[in-house]
């Protein structure tokens, strides 16, 4: 295990080929942390009503909110993730990933949060996401 | 169209190109080793080295869209929204292609495909 490139190797002789894509691992990971970003931001601008970038008193509603503290952390943590996922692998394949995840994580939030409707189409469009990503890690 | 809608169409588009040119301003960054290293030296390396121009353009560009997404999701529903944001997708092939270089297989565009089929589902389902 080489720790400083985060890769499992299996080697034969002098051949070496990488076992898992960590690209696509951090990149789940990073969008599982960014929906739920998303879903601690709707939270936050509850209590603004209809939040204005320019309004100082909508700032400090923003800001001074239990869930802004959640949004900060878990965005923060998702760059991250999304950082060293780019350091792993391509920025193509590296965001897809990361813009599916969130949006399955955001939709399943918005069902169980917001009592959002979960219908078949929309399970249809989280299958196929996880479809996606499941047929990149195969190839 | 309704004003949340094109707001964060304009939001996606920048987002995606913000995180397009991250892509590059990272490949200036040491990373890991530098971590791996512990010292005072090292870490001071790695904030310059994250300071850098690129990294710092696609995160200005990228947090541009983000208030613009705030600003959409505060009269908008986040069920609408959120998967609407996966035009960006497209945005980051074509800048990917364009500014990167990056070359996919034909197997992977089955999958990125098949990722943004369930995307615009997602947003179609939610209209």
């Amino acid at each position: 295990m080489d720790w400083t490139s985060f890769n499992i190797r299996r080697c034969c002789g002098t051949e070496c080929e990488c076992m898992v894509k960590y690209e696509l691992i951090l990149a789940i990971i990073a969008g599982i942390l960014f929906g739920i970003a998303a879903i601690l931001t709707k939270l936050a601008l509850v209590p603004t009503q209809e939040f204005s970038i320019f309004s100082l008193q909508d700032w400090k509603l923003f800001i001074f909110s239990w869930p802004f503290v959640g949004l900060a952390i878990f965005g923060i943590l998702s760059v991250v993730f999304l950082w060293w996922g780019f350091s792993r692998g391509r920025a193509i394949i590296t965001i897809s990933i990361f813009i599916g995840f969130s949006a399955l994580v955001s939709v399943t939030g918005g069902v169980l949060l917001f009592g959002e409707s979960l219908s078949v189409i929309k399970a249809f469009g989280i299958i196929t996401i996880t479809l996606g990503v499941i047929f990149l890690q195969k190839i | 169209m309704q004003v949340y809608i094109l707001l964060t169409i304009v939001s996606s588009i920048l987002y995606g190109i913000g995180l397009v040119i991250q892509k590059k301003g990272i490949e200036k960054i040491s990373g890991l080793k530098l971590l791996k290293n512990f010292s005072i030296k090292n870490m001071k390396k790695l904030i310059r080295e994250l300071l850098n121009k690129k990294l710092l353009t696609g995160v200005i560009i990228g947090g541009i869209g983000t208030l613009f997404y705030w600003k959409a999701i505060s009269i908008g529903e986040l069920s609408i929204l959120q998967p609407l944001t996966n035009i960006n997708i497209i945005v980051v092939w074509i800048f990917g292609w364009v500014y990167l270089k990056e070359r996919i297989r034909s197997r992977e565009w089955i999958g990125l495909l098949l990722i943004f089929v369930g995307a615009v589902v997602l947003s179609v389902s939610a209209w």
